[in-house]
């Protein structure tokens, strides 16, 4: 079972919080503040308990301060990350305030009145939007033993005395590897691994791929050794997720090879 | 607003109105137009977000008229008594319609 996603709810209004907890305590976990000096007070505390928050929904006008000095409180403390989204929910319907939530990194401005299913709907969606961003953030960043295979920056680094250090991957090597590494303990012969590297203006006679596999296991080191050559065969990525606990963090490796 | 609260909590919401409403007879008879004018503004909000369009509309045409409040004395506490008086009424007929699955 999942765990619930919690919400800071920084409102003083009390039937706006009854509201809330209506509404939003089914799906959520909601940690409720009256004031700013009650999230100063205890968010050190609560940021390390289960509490943590996964998003912020602030009331603008607080009986001792905003909630734009809450945000910059909260960035200031660095409770606010990038995956924690922030909403501003307030009678305050300026224009002004609006750009300045906005600029202050908010994701989304609320009016109030607002119908509280809608609210509800709106929350969903952030939670929906920013899941799938984590979850392609994460799907492209792949670790088989000390090595980070990261589909972004189409870089591969290997981790030395704690120090992040590329491990310096022409493209075809890259391209290759990667291959590879979608598709484990799948035999390619020559020819297909061919048409991996073409395009690449590399002369791809037949014997490219030996070269480029050459290198490849020379630069990744221990991890080199899961390529493997079959006689008469080709190649394969002799690699089995499920017996190699680091790969636990690739969900693209485990969903391909599920 | 298109809510659907539970009854309960609606019933709930409406009792602490209608107890609220010693909250402004006092607010008036203190000329405590801050107090008053803070539990206006909180209204204005909760009103609506629970799902009572009527009732903050009555509340518009009575309680928030005078807004914001100056210090004019009894003739001005009195009329604001008056409509204290139809929005406490409205808040008993809200609580009438909001029924109660046994």
């Amino acid at each position: 079972m999942t765990q619930k996603k919690c919400i800071w709810i920084i409102e003083d209004d009390f039937e706006i919080q009854k509201l809330m907890e209506l509404v939003l305590s089914t799906k959520y976990n909601l940690v409720f503040f009256n004031t700013f000096k009650a999230i100063k007070d205890s968010s050190l505390s609560l940021n390390h308990s289960s509490n943590k928050p996964d998003m912020f929904l602030l009331d603008l006008n607080l009986p001792d301060g905003t909630g734009f000095d809450v945000i910059k409180f909260l960035k200031n403390e660095n409770l606010i990350q990038e995956k924690n989204p922030v909403v501003f929910l307030t009678a305050n319907d300026s224009i002004s305030s609006k750009l300045l939530g906005f600029e202050l990194g908010a994701l989304d401005y609320i009016c109030k009145p607002i119908d509280p299913l809608e609210l509800k709907a709106r929350i969903d969606v952030i939670f929906k939007i920013y899941s799938m961003i984590n979850q392609k953030q994460t799907d492209e960043i792949l670790y088989i033993e000390n090595l980070e295979i990261n589909l972004i920056e189409q870089n591969i680094y290997s981790n030395k005395n704690g120090e992040r250090v590329s491990l310096g991957l022409t493209y075809s090597e890259y391209k290759l590897l990667v291959y590879f590494i979608k598709k484990p303990n799948i035999l390619f012969n020559r020819e297909q691994l061919l048409d991996v590297l073409r395009g690449d203006n590399i002369n791809t006679v037949d014997r490219s791929v030996d070269v480029v596999i050459y290198r490849l296991r020379r630069k990744l080191g221990e991890v080199g050794k899961y390529i493997k050559s079959v006689y008469g065969g080709g190649y394969k990525f002799d690699f089995n997720p499920t017996q190699n606990t680091s790969v636990a963090k690739s969900p693209l490796l485990a969903e391909k090879t599920a | 607003m298109s809510t659907q609260l539970p009854a309960v909590e609606k019933k709930k919401f409406l009792d602490r109105r209608i107890a609220e409403c010693e909250l402004f007879k006092d607010f008036i008879s203190n000329n405590n137009s801050e107090g008053y004018s803070r539990l206006c503004h909180q209204l204005k909000g909760s009103l609506k977000m629970w799902g009572f369009l009527n009732l903050s509309e009555v509340a518009a045409q009575t309680i928030f008229k005078y807004m914001p409040l100056n210090d004019d004395g009894i003739q001005r506490k009195s009329l604001l008594n008056q409509e204290l008086e139809i929005y406490h009424s409205a808040l008993k007929n809200e609580l009438k319609q909001v029924i109660i699955s046994p």
